[in-house]
């Protein structure tokens, strides 16, 4: 599968199926200018997935609440249709951030 | 967090030390806030779990003023050092008709990451805010 957006200087989406998973792999910055790319990708991947959605976000250095409000977003309408949604690798400030807003035991992360 | 009329100071003489930063005020730019925030805490001496704090606090107040600004503002931002404490001031005209406010999450995520964080309507029609965080270490 090709990359749903190539590279631009703040934020990379790529979109792979493996076993079934959808893999979004997230490189870059996450805020309101760049939101909208991680939304489109969720949503593909959200159409390919036979299994898991799974977000890896190992590559994204920040995130702020408009990141948030997606995952979220995401989290709850894959929810309703019985797919799992995993964040997979977070870096240390997107933990911080799950922490900060008492998510991190309500989403799935590996 | 509070809400108060006085006039943000964000056009007063800057000290040796302090930064002031003017871009158009678009979501495209946060990162120059950001990335100027965690230049001024590291100069401060924060850790960087201080400045991830700071970075993010810093692009959620600028992001709640973006959201209510016209197309062809400025965003104005004042980052000032008093020891180990760091002033961020944020300034831009605004098109709400009442005192703008940060969403929830983003209102937790101040709450949590700055010592104190307010926002001001600015008695020329703008909105600004005002954050303060200090250092756990004196800068040397």
């Amino acid at each position: 599968m090709q990359p749903v957006e190539e590279n631009d200087e703040l934020l990379a989406v790529d979109l792979t199926l493996v076993d079934g998973d959808a893999i979004v792999v997230v490189t870059g910055e996450l805020d309101p200018h760049t939101v909208p790319r991680f939304e489109e990708a969720i949503a593909e991947a959200t159409t390919a997935a036979d299994g898991r959605v799974v977000l890896d976000l190992a590559g994204v250095g920040f995130m702020d609440s408009s990141g948030l409000r997606v995952v979220l977003a995401a989290h709850e309408d894959l929810a309703g249709r019985g797919i799992q949604m995993v964040l997979r690798t977070p870096s240390d400030a997107i933990r911080r951030l799950l922490e900060i807003t008492d998510l991190l035991d309500r989403l799935d992360v590996e | 967090m509070t809400t108060s009329e006085i006039t943000t100071d964000a056009g007063a003489d800057l000290g040796a030390g302090d930064v002031r930063l003017e871009i158009p005020a678009h979501h495209r730019n946060l990162r120059m806030a950001r990335l100027t925030a965690a230049a001024c805490a590291t100069d401060l001496g924060f850790t960087i779990d201080e400045i991830e704090e700071l970075r993010l606090a810093v692009d959620e107040a600028c992001a709640m003023l973006i959201e209510h600004a016209p197309d062809d503002a400025r965003l104005t931002l004042t980052y000032r050092s008093d020891g180990s404490l760091l002033t961020v001031e944020g300034h831009c005209p605004s098109h709400a008709a009442h005192v703008v406010e940060p969403d929830p999450v983003a209102k937790v995520v101040l709450h949590t990451t700055v010592d104190a964080f307010e926002v001001i309507s600015a008695d020329d029609g703008a909105t600004a805010f005002r954050m303060r965080k200090r250092g756990a270490v004196e800068p040397s």
